[in-house]
């Protein structure tokens, strides 16, 4: 019988405090202002009761990479406890403005996509930069990511691809605001395989929104991407994601976090798009007509891949494709991890986190870095002078739609 | 997923059969539910340190205390891998946690005596390099220097508990303790030793530590530290503190959070990465489908999305009864996932005995699963559950790791055979 490990209400006892979670912990190997999940997850927990303190002021610090998870022999939630912890934290003193903004990203998104490059020209201004380092504690020396002017949902409305076979897209906000060529990239992937992508109404997952301890906000959100979602599933849709912590977010921690039980029914249809493409190679029917791309790849593993429990199908993907070298760097958490590396108080922890991922790039031939996850992108791209790309590039590539190098 | 070799287990048995059937070209993955208790232990291989149980005095050799073992034995794992197969493990131990950057120095023929941290002293064979100095047959007294702040080193107990320990034929060289003063960092909340080791990567702090250090040296002297001296760079760290202080120093392993376990995990890591073996961890094994004699294919899961792995060989390396290899009921032990049987005394009275530091070991701490000359595990008339299932590592059957001091050799030189039979199926 299977044992399931995320049965959210597993019980902290079943830690036997080996420290293996602390050995993999990458804040605790840079800082000693977190005291480390053992400690401040099932450690605390016997101390905490609904209607206690929380205990707890380290805790803020840790970046949600859910690696203690993923290593733990006990089969203990340990990150549950710690962003649960956070989330009494914030519940009872409050949320900083700072924090607000950044977990409402997806809300500038719409803004800033219409005024671009008014926008993008504002947020590299330096005394605005300033202004905000001081008043909010946003820090000035991260690049923000730009926006685009033409937002992927805008692009969607000249999609014309018509097939019987379907698939739901997810694609994210940052997809949407930020980088729409990933979403053109899945598009034109699945159009190479004879498939339709359909967009059920979609907004922000709302996963920076429980990070930063909001869950009635979340909660909102979360409702009215499931109205979207559960009804094509309903059409008898899979769905497909391109950013893995937001298909993390709707798959596991609507559940887990947000009690929205009637998610349920899209545990087995949600897939990460790569999962997706490999599955559809698993039963032979991935168009595998590739030119050759000729380079070395790199690839870092996103975190919340790993908590995903789905494998690596990305390498898997990309190592179909002729002359193209996949570099696996072995890399854990790169420390940007989400809303958090935006934080001034976070910077050189994130910093110092990013120095592995640095060193592997850093060895590295190519001058392309791929990661299935815009936060990790991002610190590819300030820890390093290579390229990052979502791997659905490569595919992009390998059916000759765009040049290599091409978005 | 289709594999030549599927490794159930990420301990050091897991990854050493990994290696060995990675290095003979077959695609190789390594599944896991959690990491190994590789990451916290010493990271020194204890092979064999005490032999009969009860004898008081440590090999000087653990070949020749194998040798001898062997023809007394039927049972022991070393009678089961055989002694060609433990010299190879060995050496591919070596050389596996080399490439990823840790270097290793002993061998088979000679154990090491070294201070613990709670001031006893242990044989073991393989310590990592950054260990070699503490060699207790060198007659340079030892200067022990501990930190302000870290909670789980302290540098007076180890230096009074290890001027009171006896062991016959051993002359200890003097210790004297001093904690240092250096500021590094926070010390309220009490700092771990990864942390530790995570700041003394910082150049400045390194070379205040050092500069005090040096103040308190007297002529004569090597220092000790606890095993703090940089994660991923610490042979360049070792070198120079080495170098400024001008006299030999050496690391003491401590409590868990280990650092130098943490370094080899991370070396065998890469060594694996690099040989292109798979790893999945955080994943539960269970279901397994068989055919007859033969294991075809296994359900991994983490949480409810259950992908099939089949494979033409799988090694079991999940460990004993802390590492849930083995669960039990009150009076009956089990294998987890293949149900496979766990040989151990009929009746629980009979698991301990008197004394918990009883000189002849516990007989729970032997239980595990009878395998046979190939490391398939057996039934009780003598032949293969599966024929293409193999075990290794601290489940197995009549060893007491514990009071032999052999659970690192046995796990290096089970794991390592387990790969290479696998690999010819």
């Amino acid at each position: 019988m299977a044992v399931v490990r995320r049965d959210i209400h597993y019980p902290a006892d079943q830690c036997i405090k080996c420290t293996i979670c602390v050995e993999h912990c990458p804040v605790i190997k840079v800082t000693d202002k977190f005291l480390g999940p053992k400690q401040v997850g099932p450690d605390f927990q016997r101390f905490r009761s609904e209607n206690d303190d929380p205990h707890d002021v380290s805790v803020d610090y840790c970046t949600g990479c859910r690696i203690c998870d993923v290593v733990c022999p006990s089969g203990v939630n340990i990150s549950e406890l710690n962003i649960r912890s956070k989330i009494a934290v914030r519940e009872k003193e409050g949320i900083p403005i700072r924090d607000t903004l950044l977990s409402h990203a997806y809300m500038f998104g719409q803004i800033a996509s219409f005024t671009a490059p008014a926008a993008n020209a504002f947020l590299k201004f330096r005394p605005f930069r300033w202004l905000s380092d001081k008043m909010l504690h946003l820090e000035k020396s991260l690049r923000y990511p730009f926006y685009q002017r033409e937002s992927f949902e805008k692009w969607i409305r000249s999609y014309t691809f018509k097939s019987e076979r379907k698939v739901a897209y997810f694609y994210g906000c940052f997809t949407n605001y930020n980088d729409p060529s990933v979403g053109k990239a899945v598009v034109k992937v699945l159009e190479k395989n004879g498939i339709q992508a359909v967009f059920p109404r979609q907004e922000c997952c709302g996963l920076p929104l429980l990070g930063n301890g909001n869950v009635r906000e979340a909660r909102k959100l979360a409702r009215r991407n499931l109205a979207g979602l559960l009804s094509a599933v309903d059409d008898g849709y899979d769905i497909i994601y391109s950013s893995t912590s937001c298909g993390m977010m709707i798959r596991d921690d609507y559940i887990t976090y947000l009690d929205l039980y009637e998610a349920e029914p899209l545990f087995d249809r949600m897939k990460e798009v790569s999962e997706y493409l490999w599955e559809l190679h698993e039963k032979n029917e991935l168009n595998t007509d590739f030119i050759e791309v000729p380079m070395t790849m790199a690839y870092h593993i996103p975190c919340h891949l790993r908590s995903l429990g789905i494998g690596f199908p990305a390498i898997n993907l990309m190592n179909l494709i002729p002359g193209l070298t996949v570099r696996e760097l072995g890399t854990y958490c790169c420390g940007m991890a989400g809303t958090y590396g935006f934080k001034s108080d976070k910077y050189e922890i994130t910093r110092a986190i990013g120095q592995e991922l640095a060193r592997q790039l850093a060895k590295t031939d190519g001058i392309y870095a791929a990661s299935d996850c815009e936060a990790c992108r991002m610190q590819i791209e300030n820890m390093s002078t290579k390229k990052a790309v979502h791997p659905i590039k490569a595919l992009l590539w390998a059916y000759g739609i765009e040049p290599v190098g091409g978005v | 997923m289709n594999y030549d070799v599927v490794v159930i287990g990420a301990g050091l048995s897991g990854l050493m059969a990994a290696v060995a059937a990675a290095s003979k070209k077959k695609r190789v993955l390594v599944v896991a539910r959690g990491m190994g208790i590789i990451t916290i232990f010493t990271g020194s291989i204890d092979v064999f340190g005490y032999w009969p149980i009860d004898e008081a005095k440590p090999l000087t050799s653990p070949l020749s205390g194998i040798q001898r073992l062997v023809r007394k034995d039927p049972e022991h794992p070393y009678t089961k891998v055989g002694i060609d197969a433990i010299k190879k493990g060995i050496g591919a131990f070596v050389e596996a946690a080399g490439k990823g950057g840790v270097q290793y120095v002993g061998d088979l023929s000679g154990n090491i005596l070294i201070p613990t941290a709670v001031g006893t002293v242990k044989p073991t064979c393989l310590v990592s390099s950054s260990m070699a100095g503490g060699d207790m047959k060198s007659e340079r007294n030892v200067l022990i220097c501990g930190f302000s702040g870290l909670k789980d080193f302290y540098p007076d107990y180890m230096a009074h508990n290890i001027s009171t320990f006896e062991m016959e034929g051993l002359k200890l060289p003097r210790f004297r303790a001093r904690t240092l003063n250096v500021d590094v960092g926070d010390r309220t909340s009490g700092l771990n030793c990864l942390t530790l080791a995570g700041r003394l990567e910082d150049q400045g702090l390194l070379r205040a530590m050092t500069e005090e250090v040096y103040g308190h040296l007297r002529t004569g002297e090597r220092v000790a530290f606890p095993a703090v001296l940089g994660i991923r760079n610490s042979r360049d760290i070792h070198k120079k503190v080495e170098q400024a202080c001008g006299v030999p120093i050496f690391e003491t392993p401590t409590l868990p959070p280990s650092v130098p376990g943490y370094r080899l995990y991370k070396s065998l890591e890469d060594t694996l990465r690099e040989m292109g073996v798979h790893m999945l961890i955080g994943y539960d094994v269970y279901n397994p489908k068989t055919f007859g004699r033969r294991i075809g294919e296994i359900s991994i899961a983490m949480g409810k999305r259950e992908k099939r792995v089949s494979g033409r060989a799988f090694i079991l390396a999940t460990g004993g009864l802390v590492g849930k290899g083995i669960t039990g009921s009150y009076d009956r032990l089990k294998e987890s996932i293949f149900d496979l049987p766990v040989a151990a005394p009929k009746k629980r009275t009979d698991w301990f005995r008197k004394r918990l530091f009883d000189p002849a070991g516990h007989p729970i701490n032997r239980a595990g699963i009878v395998v046979d000359d190939h490391l398939r595990p057996i039934n009780k008339k003598g032949e293969p559950v599966y024929d293409n299932l193999l075990a290794c590592g601290t489940q197995l059957f009549g060893f007491d790791a514990l009071r032999e001091k052999s659970g690192g050799g046995v796990a290096v030189s089970s794991g390592y055979k387990a790969g290479v039979e696998a690999s010819r199926m």
